[in-house]
């Protein structure tokens, strides 16, 4: 790429946020001239996307909300990366995390006021983990693909949160179940906002996978698995179990995206609660480099791009679709001169 | 179809041309290093000419300036004195060089015949024009008497077959230069032969061929002229028949080489490890190994000899637990290890140099530490609390680079970033430094060179004088003869033949490994 040419001699890091520099900004030329075309000032648009995304506390707030349930999928996405495994189905871990969660949040059980929101945790986590073993073992145990049989599960779970929706736990006036109890909503950390204490599980969750990767002893088994399963078998590393382990806590982080969602945005299980978080989690794990770290970041951006769209659209009656359009012309970009760097 | 006649008759002038093809005053640095140093080498029509230099040396970028994959910081490459200009591989096959890389470049799905047109004129435009093709491609085939079967499938072809496809690739590309890299790295003995022979043919053709290397034996047996390379720099050019071995190790390593030889009484201490009617099938149910029994001492080095594919690597696989053994028993220390997991054996203390590094023995985006402790990272003292304890780690990765002397930039290098050779000593010293009761040395001097290889020789020695129990397993023959207490000849899965140290020639072993009906038949018998 061209912003290549200008790096040279620098550190990769250097190399790398220049490009990526770069290659926004060829982006927002290239949108520029549809936005002109469209009959809007694309300087007018730019400067309402990022007074949109950080003109306010509540703005950097929202963006930090987005933010949230897409580090946990993306996190969830890296683990199993990390160990050689595609997990397409975080989207529906998430939405099997949230229906426990909610189950929880009902408390039918009459659990004590401050045990709720724990248990909610673990739920959401227990539930996301469980539902990704079963792709899991069947990778394992029968060699079936885990990327067509999590894609056919996200679909048997959001299928299911309507029929639960609809059904069993129906609240009668929106398309949304009951709420669940006021002891098990997440405090808000920016009073006047809707940021959560979700987004500092999120936080947590990075760090720790992010020290568990590069320094612990399981991190080192599943990274060894991802990068030469055959070392990893001839070093006496219990592949298959290290594997399952690692598919299954990557369910579980994105179990506790919707665990996050319910406990700190909706308070109840809404139609449509995942507007698709699993492949949005993909896309970040791949800008991040599978890392953990990064990832918080790329997700961050990410946000401020589509609260700044959004706060565009309403500013200048421009469309959303053109913001998406710029991401996706970036993420490929991004991502093409990646490849092109390695060769 | 005209254009393959043009083709031939260009094959036709090379065969009368006496074309000379140099390298003047090459100079080429990576970063702080110096990979050639003011070197000039020249390539005539009619001769096999080695290139013979330890790994490091410089041979390859040599080769690769010729080819043009690399460009030269200084000098340039010239055919009768009249200078190319080499920017990529394009240049050089359309000036006549051709290259045969270590790892062959072939489309494993597609049969002998279509690799060979792919991307040439005998492709057609639109069409694949088979029948044109093969009649084209037999002609060639024929002339320089490469036998091979254009229908086959890459995938089926073995190791010395898919080399042939290779050299036919490049001389259906109108090679007339033609650079073999490591061309016998990979090949069994007969196979190596059979490339001898073709190599010959070519050079009686008027081609001119390169072999790189760093193995002496194939230098003197098939080169017309040799070059040594040391460090980056080129020491001098010999006709063949003018010089030998001897000298040639000097002038490689740059001092005299003293040959690792067992020197001491064969004294075996206990049984270290019995193997007892060992059978065990691959996935298509056939036999790996077949009712093996074998039993290897404390103190002992036991080598097994045996054409490659007869059941070595299952025997590394079975011993240390990495297939599964369908019936029989094996023991170490007296206790059964049978089908136990791979790092229980290993914690019992096995330790395994395998056949293939990269496939097995390392990670090659991993730090040298990373790749230090792969298999010892779960034992206490790399270990805290679930955590890699780093310092540890790396101060002992440290430790392994100064003994074995491993070239590279520190313990946080990367592993891919080095030498083969350098690869190869660094897991053959994580191994050693696990101080295993049972080493399972496999090919430990592949792709090594002549410096290398002594050393290697003399730590497997030193450790057999310590009291290990080395199971030394290679299709060098020399190898197994030079280093082994005892010699196991594996055919079929089974043991043909054991011979003690001083039964063991070079054709008693020979008669073993290729087998007779009589031996065959009682082997079935047992």
């Amino acid at each position: 790429m061209n912003t290549a040419a200008l790096t040279v001699g620098g550190t990769d890091r250097v190399r790398e946020i220049a490009t990526a520099f770069g290659l926004t900004l060829l982006v927002a030329a290239l949108c520029a001239v549809l936005l002109a075309v469209t009959g809007v000032n694309p300087l007018r648009a730019y400067l309402e996307i990022v007074r949109g995304a950080f003109g306010s506390p509540n703005a950097i707030a929202e963006c930090l909300v987005y933010a949230t349930p897409i580090t946990l999928t993306a996190l969830s996405v890296i683990l199993c990366f990390r160990c050689g495994l595609w997990n397409i189905g975080a989207d529906g871990q998430v939405y099997i995390g949230a229906i426990a969660a909610v189950g929880v949040g009902f408390n039918t059980m009459n659990l004590p006021g401050a045990l709720v929101l724990p248990a909610m945790l673990v739920a959401g986590f227990a539930a996301g983990a469980a539902y990704a073993a079963i792709p899991a073992f069947l990778r394992l145990r029968f060699g079936s693909s885990e990327v067509i049989v999590t894609i056919m599960m996200n679909f048997l779970a959001a299928t299911f949160a309507i029929y639960l929706i609809g059904g069993p736990w129906a609240s009668g006036i929106t398309p949304a179940t009951g709420p669940i109890v006021s002891s098990g909503v997440l405090p808000i950390i920016i009073p006047g906002t809707r940021l959560s204490a979700g987004f500092i599980i999120a936080l947590l969750a990075a760090a720790i996978l992010s020290r568990v990767l590069s320094s612990s002893v399981f991190g080192f088994q599943v990274r060894t698995i991802g990068q030469n399963i055959n070392a990893a078998k001839y070093a006496g590393i219990r592949v298959n179990r290290t594997m399952f382990l690692s598919f299954a806590a990557g369910g579980g982080l994105a179990g506790l995206a919707g665990f996050g969602e319910i406990a700190g945005i909706y308070h109840n299980l809404p139609a449509g609660l995942s507007p698709g978080f699993g492949y949005t989690g993909i896309v970040v794990a791949l800008l991040a480099k599978l890392n953990p770290v990064r990832a918080v970041v790329v997700a961050f951006l990410l946000g401020a791009l589509n609260v700044g769209a959004d706060s565009m659209q309403r500013a200048l009656g421009v469309p959303v679709s053109i913001v998406a359009i710029m991401e996706g012309l970036l993420i490929l970009l991004i991502l093409a001169a990646r490849l092109i760097d390695r060769r | 179809m005209p254009a393959f006649v043009s083709n031939t008759s260009e094959i036709d002038v090379s065969r009368s041309a006496q074309w000379t093809l140099s390298a003047i005053s090459v100079t080429k640095r990576y970063g702080s290093v110096q990979a050639n140093t003011n070197v000039s080498l020249d390539l005539r029509a009619g001769e096999v000419h080695a290139l013979l230099g330890e790994n490091g040396a410089g041979k390859s970028t040599i080769m690769k300036i010729l080819y043009g994959m690399v460009l030269p910081d200084e000098g340039h490459v010239e055919i009768d004195g009249r200078p190319l200009t080499l920017l990529s591989p394009r240049d050089a096959i359309h000036a006549g060089i051709g290259m045969v890389f270590q790892h062959f470049m072939l489309v494993p799905t597609l049969t002998v015949l279509e690799n060979l047109t792919l991307g040439t004129h005998l492709a057609g435009q639109y069409m694949l024009r088979k029948s044109q093709a093969r009649r084209a491609l037999t002609e060639i085939a024929r002339r320089y008497r490469i036998g091979i079967n254009l229908d086959r499938k890459v995938s089926s072809l073995s190791v010395g077959e898919q080399q042939r496809v290779e050299i036919l690739k490049a001389l259906v590309r109108g090679a007339r230069a033609l650079i073999l890299d490591e061309p016998t790295a990979v090949l069994t003995p007969a196979e190596i032969a059979d490339l001898g022979v073709t190599l010959r043919e070519l050079a009686a053709e008027g081609h001119g061929v390169v072999i790189v290397t760093h193995k002496l034996a194939e230098v003197l047996s098939i080169s017309d002229r040799v070059s040594v390379m040391r460090q980056g720099r080129m020491i001098g050019t010999w006709r063949t028949q003018d010089t030998n071995a001897d000298e040639l190790v000097v002038r490689m390593i740059g001092r005299n080489l003293d040959e690792a030889r067992l020197a001491s009484e064969h004294r075996p201490g206990k049984i270290v490890v019995e193997m007892k009617e060992v059978l065990t099938r691959n996935r298509r149910g056939l036999r790996g190994l077949d009712s093996l029994s074998l039993q290897i001492s404390a103190g002992e080095i036991v080598g097994i000899a045996g054409v490659e594919g007869n059941g070595q690597g299952e025997l590394a696989e079975a011993l240390t637990g990495l297939c599964r053994i369908d019936s029989g028993d094996i023991t170490l220390n007296g206790i059964s290890i049978v089908n136990r997991p791979t790092a229980e054996i290993i914690a019992a203390g096995v330790g395994h140099v395998p056949e293939d590094r990269h496939r097995d023995g390392g990670v090659l985006s991993f730090s040298l530490t990373e790749n230090a402790i792969l298999v010892d990272h779960r034992s206490p003292s790399f270990q805290r609390h679930g955590f890699i304890d780093r310092h540890t780690a790396a101060s002992f990765t440290q430790r392994l680079i100064n003994d074995f002397s491993i070239l590279c930039s520190g313990p946080d290098a990367e592993f891919g970033d080095l030498s083969g050779g350098n690869q190869q000593k660094l897991v053959f010293a994580r191994e050693l430094a696990r101080s295993p009761k049972l080493l399972i040395a496999m090919q430990p001097t592949r792709g090594l060179d002549v410096g290398a290889i002594e050393y290697v020789h003399k730590r497997l020695l030193e450790q057999r004088t310590a009291g290990m129990a080395i199971l030394l397993i290679s299709t060098e023959l020399e190898e197994v003869l030079a280093l082994s207490d005892r010699v196991l000849v594996l055919r079929n899965g089974r043991i043909a033949g054991a011979l003690a140290r001083s039964e063991a020639t070079m054709e008693a072993v020979g008669e073993l490994m290729l087998g007779s009906g009589r031996t065959e038949t009682d082997g079935i018998a047992a």
